[in-house]
């Protein structure tokens, strides 16, 4: 699904991904862990054409997509629900999803998007019960639920999934986590950057763990799990307690 | 029966982004962790950034067992040692030891990878495993039960220490299936089986897994002959955990290397130059999902070439020969490794010079033989018997002394060496 290699990318002078790798195949979800400043974001951004990679491979179903414009990467299937989730405070939960399929809508400005919208409502009712309200009143929960909902819009292959638990409490992002697995179970295939390993590995089939632009450790979830450079530096495990 | 589907069939597309992943961030971990790698990249002047394909490793300098030594014991783990749950090393009869860590992880790949090489040569879960390897600080032992009990085959741990005899009544008594153990064992085994006058067929094997020695056909044969048994070849090396590299599958041509975990050269071993397949050379082997002892570029000292073509088993990956002799030429007698620089040093010592000289090995009642022929020069002892046969028992006693194997010593008429085609004297024969 989506395959990438020696990718390099950055914002003016600072170099962010000094050559990374990585692949994600279809119908799994893939997670990639890492500290603040690791590089995550700048990859799911760099996947998604937002920054430009400055030199390796990107490529999605085959097609080469370094370069591309955003919105040609939307329309070619890969999605990304941002970090921040980027709501429109101003705009209520059903225009907030329908913006999500403007790629779709713009080359056939007839489609029925109605089987979409009940796609996103059977999974989340509670965007059904707050259809009318404005983005900016949800909670944290509801608002990261309507960014999943607004990037499902566009009918993606590939969904990459920005920090979804930032700023959640623990039983939402259990929720959240939930509500990916399903998503995964019925086909998707997702693209997961987190700082909360311990939900990432959680749901995730593989993992990649990436410190200072440049992957360093790469496995199935119960391996990452066992690795005790991850326990201690993402789980939250010290060394006295390691023992456990 | 292929045991892991998904990495022994993979196309060779997705192996090779799995692999350059893999090794990227190997090499990503190693240089933040291993002072040896960090230095020895720098002092090559490779950036390992520049690292982007597999054929890009040629780049990278070489690890060698006297690095492995230097390093002795934890200078080249790459994890705290209390992530360490696990120490294996080399035995040290030619040198400093090799210390060898696992993490829990490695411990489970390496059951993985002989789960995988066992499955290839046909061993399932109702097999009866008889492991006819020692238990200790050798790898052997230990890689092969994790394997077979990984399988969930009923595995039989009688190891290769204690006498034969008791090692033939459990294989009788508990009707053994699958036979583990060096090729030179198997054929002591053998020899002992027609001492007791126990007929193969009262045995129940229907597999043998032989590994650790050198051995090729002839010996294949005459294993199959005398116990009546399938008999395939695995390899493997301490230094990259043990058992598990690579294995035979039923078509018994070639070893299939496990190359999502291992990544095989072959280079010259003289210049280090890389060889195209199908060459004969050094077997070179980098680790791509080891945490504890991760290895790049390591000379195994191990001759072999990898095959072209695919396998009719369905399995995708790469194919080596086996091991046909060693860069250094060891081999093993009785289970005893023999350098010839070994028996070199004992003949200059005893001699006074550096005579011409060959070792040859032969299967005798079920063991080795060690012959080690010299040639004479003129003038050599003046006429005297009596000196020649002083010198022939003083150089056996000190092989037995030095390397600790009993060996024949005679004097050839000059000339009377076996000669390789290019006319150099060739300094192991090996009629096994």
């Amino acid at each position: 699904m989506l395959k990438i290699r020696n990718l390099y990318s950055g914002y003016g002078d600072l170099t962010v991904l000094k050559g990374v790798s990585l692949h994600v195949d279809t119908g799994e979800i893939v997670t990639i862990i890492g500290g603040n400043g690791s590089g995550k974001s700048t990859l799911l951004r760099t996947v998604a054409g937002i920054v430009a990679a400055r030199e390796g491979e990107l490529l999605f179903d085959g097609a080469d997509i370094a370069g591309k414009r955003p919105e040609d990467i939307v329309a070619a299937g890969c999605s990304l629900v941002p970090e921040g989730r980027m709501i429109f405070d101003a705009m209520s939960v059903k225009e907030n999803l329908l913006l999500g399929a403007y790629t779709r809508l713009r080359g056939n400005r007839r489609l029925d998007l109605t089987a979409g919208l009940d796609t996103v409502f059977a999974m989340f009712p509670r965007l059904k019960e707050r259809e009318r309200q404005f983005g900016g009143t949800l909670s944290g929960g509801e608002q990261q639920m309507l960014a999943i909902g607004r990037a499902l819009m566009a009918g993606p292959k590939l969904l990459m999934l920005d920090e979804p638990s930032m700023g959640l409490a623990p039983i939402i992002v259990k929720q959240i986590f939930d509500e990916i697995k399903k998503l995964r179970d019925a086909g998707n295939t997702i693209l997961l950057v987190e700082q909360n390993a311990r939900a990432a590995l959680r749901i995730a089939d593989r993992g990649y763990v990436i410190e200072t632009g440049q992957m360093v450790l790469d496995g199935t979830s119960g391996e990452l799990l066992n690795n005790n450079d991850v326990q201690r530096a993402y789980l939250g495990k010290d060394y006295r307690s390691i023992s456990e | 029966m292929i045991y892991n589907a998904k990495y022994e069939t993979m196309n060779r597309e997705e192996l090779a982004q799995l692999q350059i992943e893999r090794l990227q961030s190997t090499l990503n971990r190693v240089y933040r962790n291993v002072a040896f790698y960090r230095e020895s990249f720098d002092r090559s002047r490779v950036d390992i950034s520049s690292i982007k394909s597999v054929a890009d490793m040629v780049r990278l300098p070489f690890t060698t067992k006297d690095d492995l030594r230097a390093s002795y014991p934890y200078n080249m783990f790459a994890v705290p040692l209390r992530d360490i749950v696990r120490i294996h090393s080399t035995t040290g009869r030619t040198g400093r030891p090799i210390a060898i860590g696992y993490t829990r992880n490695d411990i489970a790949h390496w059951s993985e990878l002989v789960a995988r090489v066992l499955s290839a040569a046909g061993v399932t879960e109702h097999d009866f495993v008889q492991i006819a390897f020692d238990y200790n600080m050798f790898t052997g032992g230990f890689g092969l039960h994790y394997g077979a009990e990984k399988i969930g085959a009923s595995v039989i741990p009688s190891s290769q220490s204690g006498n034969v005899q008791r090692q033939i009544h459990i294989m009788k008594d508990y009707k053994t299936t699958v036979l583990l153990s060096a090729p030179s064992y198997a054929l002591r085994i053998a020899a002992n089986l027609r001492e007791m006058g126990i007929h193969p067929d009262e045995l129940n094997l229907k597999i043998g897994i032989f590994g650790a020695e050198a051995w090729g056909e002839p010996t294949r044969s005459k294993i199959e002959e005398r116990l009546h048994l399938d008999a395939f070849n695995i390899y493997g090396v301490n230094e990259m955990m043990g058992p598990g590299v690579s294995g035979e599958c039923s078509e018994k041509k070639g070893l299939h290397i496990n190359e999502d975990h291992y990544i095989i050269e072959i280079v010259d071993p003289a210049t280090g130059n890389p060889l195209p397949h199908g060459e004969e050379g050094e077997l070179v082997i980098t680790t791509i999902t080891r945490e504890g002892f991760p290895l790049i570029r390591y000379r195994t000292g191990d001759m072999s070439s990898i095959m072209e073509g695919t396998c009719a088993c369905g399995r995708t990956t790469l194919r080596m020969n086996r091991v046909s002799a060693r860069s250094d030429d060891m081999v093993a007698v009785n289970g005893i490794n023999v350098f010839p620089g070994q028996v070199c040093e004992v003949l200059k010592k005893e001699t006074g010079f550096e005579p011409r000289y060959q070792i040859i090995i032969d299967e005798f009642e079920g063991g080795d033989s060690l012959e080690v022929r010299i040639e004479m020069i003129e003038n050599m002892f003046g006429d005297e018997i009596k000196k020649i046969l002083g010198l022939k028992t003083g150089i056996a006693a000190a092989l037995e002394r030095e390397i600790g194997v009993t060996a024949r010593v005679t004097f050839v008429e000059p000339m009377a060496l076996h000669k390789t085609p290019d006319g150099r004297v060739r300094r192991v024969v090996d009629n096994r």
